[in-house]
């Protein structure tokens, strides 16, 4: 049983990567455009705020890469639970309940293949942002540190979408919980340094998983990842926000499981 | 055991039933009662129609028995098997679901791929179901088309290849050609009638009465949730009462009426002769056909014709129905059933 369970979440996993080549514009397109917006607009628009110090060596883009990438991120890990809620709609879903391997493995597929699209969105944007000046001193820790930990936040935080999406079988659910990661991204140390914000926000940041990813990306970018204490709480954070949000898929699902 | 509906035994034991439904009730929240004490038995091999009105309750029935939904109370059990071991089950069951249930973006082959994977079949195991079933289903030509492309009709027969590809012994069937033109419903119907050639147990449900007409071996009829009436369609269509007996014999036919208001006390009230043909309006409980032709023909009556017309399943229904707008109380179900199964050779559940 163990064996089929991890063909038909390999087989989930293909589709997921199937639609994304199927439906390139609402699956690549849209999730990137704001990001890469970002990336090359706001870092000339701030570009001086670097004069303010505290922003270390290095010019603006380099510093705000990872909130682009982490914007991608939480823009896409919205793929699974709204092609969960499509899928219960049109009773695809259903479909998959009824037979003996169950939904689950479908589950982590849809989920892996999000973690699949943000990592290479994660890639992509840092080369983007190399393009538009960003300083990359190690090309390998750029690229791999950014995609792993943009695919497991994407997965962590794409759970309280994806948890909603289950429950409802409503796609529109996630647009009302879309604007969340503007308050988790803008009140966190990934756009300026915490001691330029005002206490209040600074407080808030020092808590904010996100100020300890963006500077775990821009360490691996220098090619030099010595601050144990962000990778530290970034692991931490992204394992407890994982671990809460999963809670609430389980919930979902043994809800949907015992209409 | 014996399978029992308000005291009513079917006389079969319960080993001779593929499906036992036993009590089953299902109470959606909001207090919402979709199915309430419903009990019947389905012979192995056979067809299995369940009808009834819109929100009637067919669906939530057939997705617990698929085991998409809890029951609230009672059990069902498929094979020997009670529902709870919902794995196990679904091992031996396929189910076409009342959506279609396919992803427009994915192809036939795809889907195909995807649900032998769901029933852990090997890979050249699944292929070789696949070409088979395309083939029966004529599905080839479409497997590597987007099922978003197809029409309605072909999306049903796919959701029934699908539902076939693990080779169930039972196969459940929610409103398999709703919505379908009627040269995709004769597909349909060749399919499920091959599918009890094949030996496997068939539930579907439908609002179609010919259909059900035509397939069932045994009709159910539910609706606010309960089982008001059961039986062949034979038996049911002689129990709505609303047919006719027509005779032709080579006889004077006012004699005749006479003659057999006599000898079979049929009332003369429901006798007349139009055009050379006598026809009985009504029978009394325990006369059948079969009893008048043998009444007359063993009193050297030469009878010409003698035939049942004008009872349909859907004159049944629809009378069936009629006392249900409200919901029923506690045995108005049962009591509509013994008032329908007037005449003889019913098969109660």
């Amino acid at each position: 049983m163990a064996l089929n369970s991890v063909v038909a979440f390999w087989r989930a996993y293909v589709r997921t990567l199937r639609e994304i080549i199927r439906l390139p514009m609402t699956l690549i397109v849209v999730p990137l455009v704001l990001p890469l917006f970002m990336l090359i607009i706001f870092s000339r628009v701030f570009e001086r705020l670097t004069s303010l110090g505290a922003f270390g060596q290095g010019n603006y883009i380099t510093y705000m890469a990872p909130a682009a990438i982490l914007m991608a991120s939480m823009l896409a890990s919205a793929g699974a639970g709204v092609s969960t809620a499509v899928d219960r709609q049109t009773g695809f879903y259903d479909r998959l309940r009824i037979t003996p391997i169950g939904s689950v493995p479908s589950h982590w597929g849809r989920r892996a293949g999000d973690a699949t699209r943000i990592a290479t969105f994660a890639m992509t944007l840092t080369f983007f942002a190399w393009l538009n000046g960003a300083v990359v001193n190690n090309w390998l820790l750029a690229l791999v540190v950014p995609a792993l930990a943009a695919a497991l936040w994407g997965m962590a935080y794409g759970g309280i979408l994806f948890s909603v999406c289950l429950k409802t079988g409503s796609a529109e659910a996630y647009q009302a919980l879309l604007p969340l990661f503007f308050p988790i991204l803008f009140m966190s140390s990934a756009f300026v340094p915490a001691q330029l914000l005002p206490h209040w926000l600074e407080v808030i940041a020092s808590g904010n998983p996100i100020s300890y990813i963006s500077t775990l990306m821009r360490s691996a970018a220098k090619g030099n990842i010595d601050d144990w204490h962000a990778t530290a709480i970034s692991v931490l954070g992204t394992a407890c926000v994982f671990a809460a949000t999963q809670l609430l898929t389980y919930r979902a699902g043994r809800r949907v499981a015992n209409a | 055991m014996v399978v029992e509906q308000e005291g009513i035994n079917t006389q079969l034991p319960q080993s001779s039933y593929a499906v036992v439904v036993d009590n089953l009730s299902k109470v959606y929240s909001g207090d919402v009662k979709a199915v309430e004490g419903v009990s019947f038995g389905i012979t192995e091999g056979s067809i299995a129609g369940v009808v009834g009105p819109n929100g009637a309750g067919k669906s939530t029935v057939l997705n617990i028995m698929a085991t998409l939904l809890r029951p609230t109370s009672g059990t069902v059990s498929i094979l020997g098997v009670p529902i709870h071991n919902a794995r196990k089950i679904r091992k031996m069951m396929g189910v076409a679901l009342q959506d279609v249930g396919l992803d427009p973006i994915m192809t036939g082959s795809e889907h195909f791929r995807m649900q032998a994977a769901q029933y852990g079949l090997k890979s050249d195991l699944a292929r070789a179901r696949e070409l088979e079933l395309c083939k029966w289903l004529a599905l080839e030509e479409y497997m590597d088309r987007s099922a978003g492309l197809y029409s309605f009709g072909t999306q049903k027969r796919l959701a029934i290849a699908l539902a076939l590809i693990h080779d169930p012994s039972i196969v459940i069937l929610d409103e398999p050609t709703s919505g379908v033109d009627p040269h995709s419903r004769q597909e349909v119907w060749r399919i499920i009638r091959q599918l009890k050639a094949d030996g496997k147990t068939i539930i579907f449900s439908t609002h179609y009465m010919e259909e059900a007409d035509q397939l069932c071996d045994n009709v159910y009829l539910i609706t606010h949730g309960k089982l008001v009436a059961s039986g062949t369609p034979e038996e049911l269509k002689l129990a709505v009462g609303k047919f006719s007996l027509r005779l032709k014999a080579n006889h004077n036919l006012d004699e005749l009426q006479t003659f057999i208001s006599g000898g079979l006390g049929v009332s003369l009230d429901e006798m007349y002769v139009d055009n050379g043909t006598l026809i009985c309006q009504e029978l009394p409980n325990g006369v059948t056909a079969q009893t008048v032709f043998s009444f007359l023909t063993t009193h050297d009556i030469d009878v010409v014709e003698c035939s049942l017309t004008g009872g349909s399943l859907e004159s049944f229904f629809l009378e069936a129905i009629k006392g249900h707008s409200e919901p029923l109380r506690q045995n108005q179900g049962a009591d509509l059933t013994r008032r329908m199964f007037r005449g003889g050779g019913k098969q109660w559940h």
